[in-house]
């Protein structure tokens, strides 16, 4: 019947959009605090320049490599990279 | 003879003329403060004539001219209809008599022998009406925006939102809507005058006396002017 | 900016008010100009609040900005983002900063330049506020579509912008001819103009004095495609997606009556059936 219909109808497309809205709103908050956290804007393209040479001796895929800036006690800046070897025994 | 150096005209030039009222120094003095303060600028080196008809027998000659002049006014001379032993007199103490070219009798029945008239005239300057060029503007008047025409009316071809001001010395004119501020005779011209299409302004004023909306409710949104009428506004119907 | 004029349109989109409808306009001029094969770029002038990535849909590509690309830190081609559904259609978003002095003429001027010889029209999406943001936003611009709610403070604020187009632009410091203005009125309820509630169409034209674009109506269809990020152009069906496909069309010379001037009188019986 048409009215059941126009209520669920409704219903459904209110969820749908203000849910889309909400999962948009997560990921793009998110990504913008983590640059409050002053990650500089060169990090991801400095992330992928090194992975890039790093792949041209050994294998890693885009996690084995993970890179951070931390400022500490205002002058001090650690540029921490974590490169994760994959075991030689295990074929690529 | 052809190639003189010098050449005696006559020319009419229009004086102001001070009317005295009394003869007491003291009052003159306090009125003329009061009328002077009003636009001080307008009366600056302005030169005056004396009418000391009402005051003629009773007078201090000597006193009014360094009176006068201590308002900066430059002064001529004196002039009234008086009895030609006065005039006499007046000329033997070294001033200068000039009879006015026209006998005003209307005014001399009207006046009174009071000593003080009404606050506001108690020193009558007169003040010959002043001719303005126009200031003209075209197109809207913005909230925010202030248009002042310096020495000259105001005509504007077009609305005046509210939030917006617009000043002149001389009269307002505006061909549209007036919903903001609008500032005439601001140097000190009585005579000024606003007039608008539809009259829905927050403040209107004529030398200084001004009105808020509230004021206005007479002919509030229709084609209204305002006037002086002594110090009181007024608004009439424009058409 | 050097004396050959840009052959691209540049058309500012602001108000004075906050919240009128901005964003969601150029969002949706935008799209529809594209829409009709004009290569169009939508500039985010904010400085420091991002917005018209979000109503975009693009925001998760925003890598460089408008200060990126005037600092020299990046190229146009690299700030500018295509959009993925009309590809003659690209935007330029705002600047994550708070130094207001970052946009100025000279850099504003030449940013547009270059955009000139690419694109058709220049949408410039103008923040609130008469500060440096929305000043630079209008300064170069041809036409103006000034967005007004029906309500006081955002007709007076519009006022205000209006006398600002036409004092402050460089048409207006170079004496050239003016900045074409056009009113566009929006979240219109013709039922609360009927009960004497909402400040008419009329009303409004009659105190701005600015010759009429459009006429949104309000309607849920902006809050959804804010949601979703897909401007409500797109969304034919409802009322506001098809007053703006309306300003389209006069923006591009054509006479378009204006519609959803009447308040719909929908019958009981087809409102609880009619869906």
């Amino acid at each position: 019947m048409a009215l059941l219909d126009y209520f669920l109808r409704k219903k459904e497309k209110q969820v749908t959009t203000a849910s889309k809205a909400k999962e948009r709103l997560q990921i793009i908050v998110a990504h913008e605090r983590n640059n409050r956290n002053k990650q500089p804007d060169y990090l991801p393209q400095l992330t992928e320049d090194i992975l890039n040479v790093l792949r041209k001796y050994i294998h890693v895929s885009d996690k084995s490599l993970s890179v951070n800036l931390d400022k500490k006690d205002g002058d001090l800046n650690v540029l921490e990279l974590n490169i994760e070897l994959h075991d030689e025994n295990n074929a690529s | 003879m052809a190639d003189a150096s010098i050449e005696f005209k006559g020319t009419s030039f229009t004086l102001s003329v001070l009317h005295l009222k009394t003869s007491e120094l003291v009052d003159i003095r306090a009125d003329l403060v009061k009328k002077v303060a009003q636009a001080p600028d307008f009366f600056y080196l302005v030169p005056i004539m004396v009418d000391i008809e009402k005051v003629a027998c009773s007078i201090n000659y000597q006193a009014v001219k360094v009176l006068v002049e201590e308002f900066n006014f430059t002064f001529v001379g004196f002039t009234g209809s008086i009895d030609k032993e006065q005039r006499k007199l007046i000329r033997e103490l070294g001033f200068s008599f000039v009879n006015a070219s026209k006998v005003d009798t209307s005014k001399k029945t009207a006046v009174t022998d009071e000593v003080l008239v009404e606050k506001s005239n108690q020193v009558d300057v007169k003040i010959e009406r002043k001719l303005f060029s126009d200031k003209i503007h075209r197109g809207q008047i913005r909230s925010g925006q202030q248009v002042y025409a310096k020495d000259q009316n105001l005509v504007v071809i077009g609305s005046v939102s509210a939030g917006a001001e617009i000043i002149a010395d001389g009269n307002i004119h505006v061909y549209g809507s007036l919903r903001g501020r609008a500032i005439a005779g601001a140097q000190g011209h009585h005579q000024a005058q606003i007039y608008c299409q539809n009259l829905e302004a927050e403040l209107v004023s004529i030398n200084g006396n001004y009105w808020l909306s509230e004021s206005m409710e007479q002919h509030w949104g229709s084609p209204a002017y305002i006037h002086l009428t002594g110090t009181e506004l007024t608004s009439s119907q424009l058409i | 900016m050097e004396n050959t004029r840009s052959m691209a349109r540049i058309i500012v989109v602001t108000s004075g008010k906050g919240g009128v409808g901005k964003t969601t306009s150029s969002a949706a001029i935008g799209i529809g100009l594209a829409l009709k094969g004009h290569k169009v770029v939508l500039i985010d002038f904010d400085i420091g609040l991002r917005n018209l990535d979000l109503i975009m849909g693009c925001e998760r590509r925003v890598v460089y900005d408008f200060v990126n690309v005037i600092n020299g830190e990046a190229t146009l081609n690299q700030a500018l983002i295509k959009d993925k559904r009309v590809s003659s259609l690209s935007v330029l978003p705002a600047s994550q900063t708070r130094d207001k002095d970052a946009l100025n003429k000279e850099n504003v001027g030449k940013v547009l330049e270059e955009l000139g010889k690419t694109f058709d029209y220049i949408l410039c999406d103008s923040p609130a506020g008469i500060e440096a943001g929305a000043m630079m936003a209008l300064y170069y611009a041809d036409e103006a579509i000034v967005t007004t709610n029906p309500e006081v403070s955002s007709v007076r604020d519009s006022d205000r912008i209006l006398g600002m187009l036409s004092s402050r632009s460089r048409r207006a410091e170079l004496g050239l001819d003016p900045i074409k203005e056009h009113l566009l009125l929006t979240r219109y309820s013709p039922k609360r103009v009927e009960e004497g509630e909402m400040l008419s169409v009329e009303d409004v034209k009659d105190i701005l004095a600015i010759p009429l674009l459009g006429v949104i109506p309000e309607s849920e269809a902006v809050l959804k495609a804010s949601n979703a990020g897909e401007p409500v152009i797109l969304d034919t069906e409802s009322d506001a997606g098809k007053a703006y496909q309306d300003v389209i069309d006069r923006l591009l010379g054509e006479t378009v009556d204006f519609r959803f001037l009447v308040a719909e009188k929908k019958g009981i019986l087809s409102r609880i059936f009619g869906g």
